[in-house]
């Protein structure tokens, strides 16, 4: 879909042509737009692929067909004004419980409930919470298919949130724990993803591990994932003092999963990006490795994945994420487990020779 | 496939046949295709030779394009490209539209539903019908061309 018609009347026309509903008069109009201009048939096959994804799979649209059965209404027989006295009631009390319960709650998750808004302005507005630094996955959408690009989303915010942290030089920012490695600075998350042993993992090393988030599912796709931005490193001062070309990261990493009802082990990634932060503040992705490794499903083994990445001239940050994923009919599974990772070390290299790390 | 003969021949039904015959001619010719060849223009020429015999075979509905039109718009290229994207948009789109015209999308698009049942059953005269299904699709329209854009800066990140 390119372009929207800016021939309102050739819009009206082939969908009134498409409904059957059109006149002899009004075809022959509709001949005319279409033999007359390029652009005009452009915009008549736009409508059409359209009209034949609406049409032709139903799967998509399926998913998001409203309930058409509307619940009862429940009457009550008699003294009905009793009955919504108590109700309003019963709702005061309610609203006052759930201020005072969750007046202490943080988080807030703008509202993402699929109400019907004017489909012009419609954004998908999330705030970050300085205290807990983690998103609120109850308000996922309902929408089939779209569920798996939010992780994503979140890593996004994250990885923003950690680079905005850098450039502030925040050092008292909630969330993560602002360190110095020699000239590189580091946004590091990994506190705040820690688990102590649970369901039958015990760290690979030390107390604690990095716990996933559960996956999102799409279930119509069969597909779920889940992904954290672990890390995020200023090294902009790191690349002043070093030669084009010679300098990289290395990342070495351990993933495991608990028990569960899936069949087999999930697939594991570690992602490290370079970016450019520009003036415009939009990020600038400058290179990208993403490594991937399917685990078994022994909880007593920790599976190791290594990347490294050539950190390009101009990069400003470095990005480090993990991910667990699962395709298939397991995927339906996936929560069934839990995912966990541990022992991420991070090691940079400048002009071949000096090494900084591990981080 | 069904998008193209549809922009041929927008009749549903015509369509929906000719695809059907289409398909079969595509089964029986298989072994004709060669592996190394484009398979997209070898079953759509077939398509086109399909629209092109409908018409002359049948014109039960008012609505066609003369052969000549129909050429034309088979030689435009549908853009497909984005058409995964322009799903995905579409999915979204479609769960914002307000009940009222999802009712009545429901219908059309979903039971095919004609519009004079659909006049019937929301108690709506069939011209009121027709200007809802046509604010429905430009509301789609507009809301799908915002959509692709973020979703595409989405899947590269």
């Amino acid at each position: 879909m390119k372009t929207f018609p800016e021939n309102k009347e050739l819009l009206k026309l082939t969908s009134k042509m498409l409904d059957n509903v059109i006149s002899d008069e009004e075809h022959e109009r509709l001949i005319g737009f279409l033999t007359s201009s390029p652009s005009n048939r452009r915009d008549y096959l736009d409508m059409i692929l359209l009209e034949s994804s609406l049409h032709w799979e139903p799967s998509h649209v399926d998913l998001l067909d409203f309930q058409e059965n509307k619940p009862d209404i429940i009457n009550f027989p008699f003294l009905t004004w009793i009955g919504s006295a108590a109700a309003v009631v019963i709702a005061l009390f309610g609203v006052l419980w759930s201020f005072t319960a969750f007046q202490e709650q943080e988080e807030n998750f703008s509202d993402s409930d699929m109400q019907p808004k004017n489909l012009t302005s419609y954004a998908f507005e999330q705030t970050f919470s300085e205290t807990t630094s983690k998103f609120n996955y109850k308000s996922k959408p309902k929408l089939a298919g779209e569920p798996f690009l939010y992780p994503r989303e979140f890593v996004q915010r994250h990885a923003q949130r950690g680079i905005d942290i850098l450039l502030n030089n925040n050092r008292l920012a909630e969330g993560g724990i602002f360190k110095f490695h020699g000239l590189v600075k580091c946004w590091n998350r990994k506190s705040t993803l820690f688990k102590p042993a649970e369901n039958g993992i015990l760290p690979a090393s030390g107390s604690h591990m990095i716990g996933f988030e559960k996956m999102l599912i799409d279930v119509e796709g069969q597909y779920a994932r889940t992904e954290e931005t672990v890390q995020v490193l200023d090294v902009r001062d790191a690349l002043k003092h070093s030669s084009p070309g010679k300098s990289r990261i290395f990342a070495a990493v351990k993933f495991n999963q608990s028990y569960g009802d899936s069949q087999a082990g999930a697939e594991f990634g570690i992602t490290l990006k370079a970016l450019k932060e520009n003036g415009s503040s939009n990020e600038k992705q400058l290179a990208k490795i993403e490594r991937n490794l399917s685990i078994d499903r022994d909880p007593s083994t920790w599976n190791s994945l290594t990347s490294e990445l050539e950190i390009p001239k101009d990069t400003e940050f470095i990005v480090v994420s993990l991910s667990a994923r699962k395709h298939g009919p397991d995927a339906l599974l996936a929560n069934t487990c839990s995912y966990y990772s541990d022992d991420l070390e991070l090691f940079l290299s400048f002009d071949d020779q000096s090494v900084i790390g591990p981080i | 496939m069904y998008s193209f003969i549809l922009s041929l021949l927008p009749n549903r039904s015509d369509a929906e046949d000719v695809l059907q015959e289409t398909n079969l001619i595509l089964c029986q010719k298989s072994k004709e295709y060669k592996a190394d060849g484009n398979f997209r223009s070898w079953a759509f020429n077939i398509a086109r030779y399909q629209v092109l015999a409908h018409l002359t075979k049948r014109r039960r509905s008012k609505v066609c394009f003369s052969n000549e039109l129909v050429e034309v718009l088979a030689d435009e290229e549908l853009d497909t490209k984005q058409h995964h994207l322009a799903q995905r948009a579409l999915q979204i789109c479609y769960g914002l539209l307000p009940e009222h015209m999802r009712n009545i999308a429901h219908m059309r698009f979903k039971e095919d539903a004609q519009l004079k049942e659909i006049s019937i059953a929301m108690k709506r005269p069939i011209g009121a019908i027709s200007a809802t299904l046509f604010r429905i699709r430009q509301n789609l329209i507009q809301c799908v061309r915002q959509k692709i854009p973020e979703l595409e800066a989405k899947a590269d990140f």
